[in-house]
């Protein structure tokens, strides 16, 4: 018997460990981005090269597995960000592609200095090492110069986009340190939908983004014939600067689906909230409160 | 028929499979970036693929705050497909094609790869709508062929380098790709440094005895494959250059994880019979440790890289998950003891730990 004990002890162990590493990675997810520009230029000298595109380039954003949750942005939105993803203490590193009269190449370089000056943003930029430079149809790092096409992949931040829709049915905790964040680019709408018993909403917009601005919040009904209602409506704001301990939130909106709709059969009816805001940037916290 | 013990036996098959991904600390999580002017889009409706040249230049590169780089071939995201777990948990990718001067970026989930004919293809679904950016055009990219960019997450061992000399510290890790000559060159500490290869199958050539074919066992239950002397400096040009050759790999399969260390990976077990047994245990890895002889083991550890700590799983004192400070090593620290023939304890390293069983 006693090996057959040390077996099933051993998987016990082992299975135990399989759980509290899944568990772990779960929490914490990363977000990558993917920037495609339709030009880029190449200034500066060596040492101190930077590396400009358009502020409007479309940006894709996604999860690291096993997350599976992806979304679109613009580099502006990248810039705005940087501090509250903590690239400004800790600069990301990223693949640089370079396209000019057909030749590509793909150099590995930290980026840092993000600024931006009318409608371009821009990156001062490092090369990792001579090594990690492919030499694919020309050679040499890009030189300086305009630049057809340019893509930058960046690793690898804590704070996601929000997605066009999502559920906050489970968030992660119950106050807005704890509760499921994520950014909210200006004038784009973003649904949350999913929740009970009881929502809380709040925001705030980083230090790096402009603010001012307002959330424009609707509490919205849908039955099986898509038939429409907004209950309630309302603005919010100007938002408080978001600090690093998540004190300055301000409370957006709250939801409590059974009070607003005590006769909606969840069968036929689904209620969510709606958003959108005329900040660059801003940092949504959902969480339950019981 | 309880289904529980399925659960745990799949349970811990998943937590070999996290074991063979496993990565050194200072490598961390690892990005790729690929690009080719022959990217090939096929199939219709749910039954898309990707396909590129094997040969395409494939750069990666580490998760912040790591500053680490390379280089290989788009080949090497097919043969380091397993072991870096992507069977069980497929990457996900930011998939750019250009043609005709329209680009378009569309975020996807790549899964059964396939390595023929010179190139490597993927089969992939798009994550969804909104992680579709239509730049110039809208929609998906049809069926054709494109000037296309891959940049893929998220995985754990970086390919070896094809024909270079490591300069490494005390261990270092990596996966191979494809038949290479793979040396590698020391300078970092006295002594001999084993390789340690798992997988499946190794030609090794000896400059001293000559091939040798090993079987390898699965991952990450590592099998030495040689030793090679350390070189440094203060020898400079004069020391014979057969001495770092001792150890070049002609014949090597495909997804073969390499770990050269001065010793012997721990893997998923470490067992001392009695006496000493030095062990490494690769950061995000477990190592079972119980007691085959009479009297205590005592589990001693210190951090590869300096001053850390781990954690643990003891059945005889109770605990899981405990915390336990370690010092750098060579300063071994008193982590835990095994007292008993039934009782067990799991180390958990979060980063490179070499463990010290004294088993007596």
């Amino acid at each position: 018997m006693r090996p057959i004990i040390r077996i099933s002890t051993l998987v016990t162990v082992i299975a135990l460990g399989a759980l509290i590493g899944t568990s772990a990675a779960a929490a914490a997810p990363s977000t990558l981005f993917s920037i495609t520009a339709t030009n880029a230029a190449v200034t500066g000298t060596k040492g101190n090269m930077r590396v400009s595109i358009p502020a409007s380039s479309s940006m894709s954003w996604f999860t690291d597995r096993p997350g599976r949750t992806a979304g679109t942005a613009t580099a502006s939105a990248l810039v705005a960000a940087w501090p509250i993803q903590h690239f400004d203490t800790d600069p990301p590193n990223a693949a640089l592609v370079t396209t000019r009269k057909g030749k590509t190449m793909q150099t590995i370089v930290v980026l840092s200095d993000p600024r931006t000056k009318g409608r371009r943003v821009s990156f001062r930029y490092r090369v990792l090492s001579d090594e990690t430079m492919l030499e694919m149809e020309t050679t040499g790092r890009p030189t300086l110069g305009t630049y057809a096409r340019a893509s930058l992949f960046v690793d690898d931040a804590p704070m996601v986009f929000c997605p066009a829709t999502f559920n906050a049915s489970t968030p992660i905790g119950t106050t807005p340190a704890t509760g499921y964040k994520c950014l909210m680019t200006a004038n784009t709408t973003y649904q949350v939908s999913g929740h009970s018993p009881w929502l809380n909403v709040q925001g705030c917009h980083p230090a790096s983004s402009t603010g001012g601005g307002y959330v424009h919040w609707v509490d919205s009904l849908w039955d099986n014939f898509d038939y429409y209602s907004a209950y309630d409506y309302n603005d919010v704001g100007p938002l408080p600067v978001c600090k690093s301990d998540f004190s300055a939130f301000a409370q957006i909106a709250d939801e409590y689906a059974a009070t607003n709709c005590p006769d909606c059969d969840p069968r036929y009816y689904s209620e969510s909230l709606t958003f959108s805001s005329t900040d660059a940037l801003t940092l949504l916290s959902t969480y339950r409160v019981n | 028929m309880s289904r529980r013990p399925l659960t745990l036996l799949v349970l811990a098959l998943g937590c070999l499979f996290g074991l063979s991904a496993t990565a050194n600390a200072s490598q961390s999580a690892l990005l790729f970036s690929t690009t080719s002017k022959d990217v090939r889009i096929s199939g219709s409706g749910k039954a898309m693929r990707v396909s590129l040249p094997a040969n395409a230049a494939l750069s990666w590169f580490t998760d912040r705050p790591a500053r680490q780089a390379g280089s290989s071939t788009a080949a090497f995201l097919v043969n380091g497909w397993q072991a870096n777990g992507f069977n069980v948990d497929a990457p996900n990718a930011a998939l750019v094609t250009t043609a005709k001067g329209v680009t378009m970026q569309t975020i996807v989930t790549l899964r059964n790869p396939r390595l023929s004919n010179g190139r490597v293809s993927f089969r992939y679904s798009v994550l969804g709508k909104g992680a579709m950016l239509g730049m110039e055009t809208t929609g998906h990219p049809r069926a054709g062929r494109y000037n296309g960019e891959l940049f893929v997450d998220d995985a754990t061992l970086a390919p070896c380098s094809a024909g270079d000399n490591y300069v490494t510290s005390s261990f270092y890790q990596c996966v191979t790709s494809g038949v290479h000559d793979y040396r590698y060159l020391n300078n970092a500490r006295d002594g001999w440094q084993t390789t340690y290869a798992c997988g499946t199958g190794l030609q090794v050539h000896h400059y001293a005895v000559g091939n040798v074919t090993y079987n390898l066992k699965a991952c990450p239950q590592y099998t030495a494959v040689g030793s090679s002397q350390r070189i440094t400096f203060d020898y400079g040009g004069s020391f014979p250059s057969v001495s770092y050759s001792q150890n070049s790999f002609l014949g090597v399969p495909s997804g073969v994880t390499i770990v050269m260390a001065f010793d012997a990976p721990c893997g998923l077990t470490a067992n001392p019979a009695s006496g000493l047994l030095t062990c490494i245990v690769p950061a995000g890895s477990s190592v079972s440790i119980d007691r085959p002889s009479a009297g205590n083991t005592r589990i001693n550890a210190c951090g590869i890289n300096g001053a850390s700590s781990l954690t643990y799983d003891s059945t005889a004192a109770g605990v899981l998950n405990h915390s336990a400070a370690m010092g750098a090593c060579d300063n071994y620290t008193a982590i835990a003891d095994v007292p008993n023939d039934i009782a067990t304890v799991v180390i958990h390293a979060s980063v490179d730990t070499k463990l010290l069983l004294n088993a007596g």
